[in-house]
């Protein structure tokens, strides 16, 4: 069975731990790495992808650490990072075939992959573009390319969608859905709407820690009862942003409507409303919320 | 014949209760897991000889790499041509290698840094070919390439000053194995896109300073001091090994390949 163990993983630099005992199982499936910036998301994702060595704690692949798995735990990993570095002057796919033979893979079966997800990222017609003249979206398309590569038992993609317009981002997230049957995926990202579809799992991390986890059912359930919507004047919203963690602000001919994130009925006109993700994050995350 | 009848039933008996016998089911998937676990760890997989990747590693130097390094070496040819028409005496052929030798070491050191300043740097250590794999192979196939033409340029100046080509070979690998190790720190200081600059201008600074080799009192170039040359190749090379073990564990712990 295809199983990633992280045990008790600390990052410190200096005094200040960037990761702090990160404990969790994953198996195969799409997990979300949801957090505010500076929360350990990216760190944490290094050290799984042995980029980054971590203070404390081990990570295991099928029961064995994957620093005595060297090389052959890279051969099955796949890695978007945050900052995708590329070299300008390659082509679309030199760039690929450059990245193929450095993830051992015969020049043959790299031609075929390297063509084949062209083609699935949409760049197959800018191919033999150099990538200087690339947009920013297309770059990041490009990173997605190269992470599949290998057919990664296990894809690590850091911030995957910054930069993608909408049309791009869904097929970045069919791309996902497609691939997350027989691997392990886990995606960090600030945008919860490109989990919410595609995630089985949530992982929410807050202050190098891992907050909670669960599916978005799950996740739904913790936050019912603490989310509602309520109709105020105009004059009043500034007050009550200040007050509350407020989700939502529209403006409508009775008033302001407010969607507000709160243990208690925040006023006495709040009605309840169903929870969605974004409110789970805000549930979470409020008190950072609150003092920006 | 009753005997083995008997025996037979038996068995039959036996079979049957272990027919009966339902397997631990947690067991069973356990088993499942591994042996699932085994047939995915034994797929075929390419591992690439060494003579591969020196090949895959060719073909992706950069082409600014192979020209400026072409530069130097023609530039050089030029000078040893000329100074030999000239018949030139020993410094008048050191003066003018050592620049170029140090110049060599600045273009290869270069070309190792631009796997930080594009930001390829943590990308490529994820990979199955790490970045000391990378590294190590690059700097062997550059490396060799340079000293072979240092050693050749070495014989032709040996001959022509009927210097043992031993001691001409230890003045030109001094500032050689000196700039490389110069430049080899300062790839590890300056790594972000915004120190490219600093490293270009560290890299362009150790290159010029080097050419206060020109300046070497011919005195220098006796067997007398030869004991100096020796100290500064052996005190050189420490300095290298020692930058390239220090920058090795630094991309081992990822300190120098993420900036943020």
């Amino acid at each position: 069975m295809l199983e990633l163990t992280l045990e008790g993983v600390t990052k410190k630099y200096g005094g200040r731990a960037a990761v702090n005992g990160v404990s969790m199982n994953l198996v195969k499936g799409v997990y979300g790495l949801l957090g505010a910036n500076g929360s350990g998301k990216t760190t944490l994702l290094r050290i799984i992808c042995g980029i980054l060595e971590a203070t404390e704690g081990r990570i295991l692949y099928d029961g064995t650490e994957v620093g005595k798995l060297g090389a052959e735990y890279r051969r099955i990993l796949g890695y978007l990072p945050q900052d995708f570095g590329y070299y300008p002057e390659f082509t679309a796919k030199r760039f690929l075939l450059y990245l193929a033979a450095l993830k051992a893979i015969p020049r043959r079966t790299a031609e075929e992959k390297v063509e084949e997800l062209l083609k699935r990222v949409g760049l197959e017609s800018d191919k033999r573009r150099k990538i200087k003249t690339f947009s920013g979206g297309m770059i990041r398309r490009l990173g997605i390319a190269q992470a599949l590569l290998n057919d990664p038992e296990i894809l690590i993609l850091d911030e995957p969608t910054a930069g993608l317009d909408p049309k791009e981002r869904i097929r970045f997230r069919n791309i996902i859905s497609s691939l997350s049957r027989d691997r392990i995926i886990i995606l960090s990202t600030h945008i919860v709407s490109d989990v919410e579809y595609i995630a089985d799992e949530i992982l929410l991390m807050k202050a190098g820690r891992l907050l909670t986890t669960g599916n978005i059912e799950h996740m739904l359930e913790r936050a019912r009862g603490k989310v509602w919507e309520c109709c105020v004047c105009p004059e009043d919203t500034e007050k009550y942003q200040a007050r509350f963690s407020v989700s939502n602000l529209r403006n409508t001919e009775q008033g302001v409507r407010m969607r507000i994130v709160s243990d208690t009925r925040p006023l006495e006109t709040a009605v309840p409303a169903d929870p969605d993700l974004e409110d789970v994050y805000l549930y979470y995350f409020r008190e950072e919320g609150e003092h920006d | 014949m009753r005997k083995e009848r008997e025996e037979f039933k038996t068995m039959g008996i036996v079979c049957g209760q272990l027919r009966q016998l339902q397997p631990d089911a947690a067991a069973k998937r356990q088993a499942m897991a591994q042996m699932e676990g085994l047939i995915r760890r034994k797929r075929i997989r390419y591992t690439p000889s060494w003579r591969e990747l020196a090949l895959i590693e060719l073909q992706y130097i950069s082409r600014s790499f192979w020209v400026m390094q072409a530069g130097v070496v023609t530039i050089l040819l030029i000078w040893l041509g000329r100074t030999s028409a000239l018949q030139g005496a020993l410094k008048d052929y050191l003066q003018w290698i050592s620049v170029a030798a140090a110049w060599m070491g600045v273009i290869a050191c270069g070309d190792l840094g631009r796997h930080f300043s594009r930001g390829m740097a943590e990308l490529e250590q994820s990979c199955y070919f790490n970045l000391p794999q990378m590294w190590t192979i690059r700097m062997t196939l550059a490396g060799t390439a340079d000293i072979l033409v240092l050693l050749l340029c070495g014989f032709r100046i040996s001959e022509n000053t009927s210097v043992p080509f031993v001691q001409v070979c230890l003045y030109i690998l001094v500032p050689f194995v000196l700039s490389n190790g110069c430049c080899l720190l300062y790839v590890t200081i300056f790594r972000s896109t915004r120190g490219r600059y600093g490293q270009l201008i560290l890299f362009f600074l150790t290159g010029s300073v080097v050419c206060v080799f020109v300046m070497t009192p011919s005195g220098l170039y006796t067997e007398a001091f030869l004991w100096l040359w020796v100290i500064s190749l052996a005190a050189g090379t420490a300095f290298f090994l020692l930058q390239l073990r220090r920058i090795y564990g630094k991309i081992r712990r990822g300190e120098t390949l993420c900036w943020n």
